[in-house]
């Protein structure tokens, strides 16, 4: 990891087209403004964490999809009668 | 093209169309290696599908397609992954993986990180919503006036 110290107000740019600045920091928190072009996603890092933990929960690997049928069947239960719904095929 | 899934139980080989092959060049959170998976629609599944990845036969998911569940699912979708998606004019194909319980009704979906295909391409991504009001895990059968099922009643 490379390891660089900005004050406020100062900026890292990575690659050609993303640009971090820092706006502030107070109390332990860095407010962080990113310059990037709407093809890079930025995203903060435990949300990625967490959406590949709830893949991994929801990987079926090979459990009993009996359970498939069941959901199935209950999602049509619930869905007809839903007032106002036609039942489709 | 014949396929192997593990989406019903035990492995199993169906033929798959070459339209329901979709590459993922990220693959998606926690299987960023799986870049190609069927999408498997079978009649007696629907309105549930199963994404079976092509790199290994036990990774499979059960998802539903959002779109028709409630007129509030709408995905205003980043430029970013517009531009991955090459969805300039097309409507796209917005699923949600499903995590089963114990129990039919403890079932949840994931509607923060939709998975989003654009069906002409065959190319599909993992989106991340920033907005508010989504969840990883939300009940698809919560209660009488909220869940999944009673918004795909009234929408």
């Amino acid at each position: 990891m490379l390891v660089l110290a900005r004050r406020e107000g100062e900026s890292i740019v990575i690659g050609e087209d993303v640009v971090v600045t820092v706006l502030g920091c107070e109390g332990g928190i860095v407010r962080l403004g990113i310059s990037a072009p709407p093809s890079v996603a930025v995203l903060r890092q435990e949300i990625v964490q967490q959406v590949g933990q709830e893949n991994r929960s929801a990987c079926l690997s090979g459990r009993n999809v009996g359970g498939l049928a069941a959901l199935r069947k209950g999602y049509r239960a619930k869905a007809a009668t839903a007032p106002g719904r036609n039942e489709q095929r | 093209m014949k396929i192997t899934t593990t989406g019903f139980g035990q492995p199993a080989e169906v033929e798959v169309p070459e339209g329901d092959l979709i590459t993922f060049p990220g693959g998606i959170a926690g299987f960023e290696e799986h870049n190609r998976f069927a999408l498997l629609r079978e009649v007696e599944l629907a309105p549930f599908v199963l994404l079976q990845s092509l790199s290994n036969a036990w990774t499979a998911f059960v998802a539903i397609d959002l779109s028709g569940v409630g007129q509030d699912y709408d995905l205003a979708l980043a430029a970013a992954d517009e531009e991955v998606l090459g969805l300039a004019s097309r409507k796209p194909l917005v699923l949600g993986i499903v995590r089963l319980g114990e129990k039919a009704e403890d079932a949840t979906v994931n509607t923060l990180a939709p998975v989003v295909i654009n069906p002409d391409r065959r190319l599909g991504r993992q989106v991340i919503r920033r907005d508010e009001g989504y969840s990883l895990a939300e009940p698809l059968f919560a209660g009488a006036e909220s869940g999944l099922a009673t918004a795909c009643g009234k929408g």
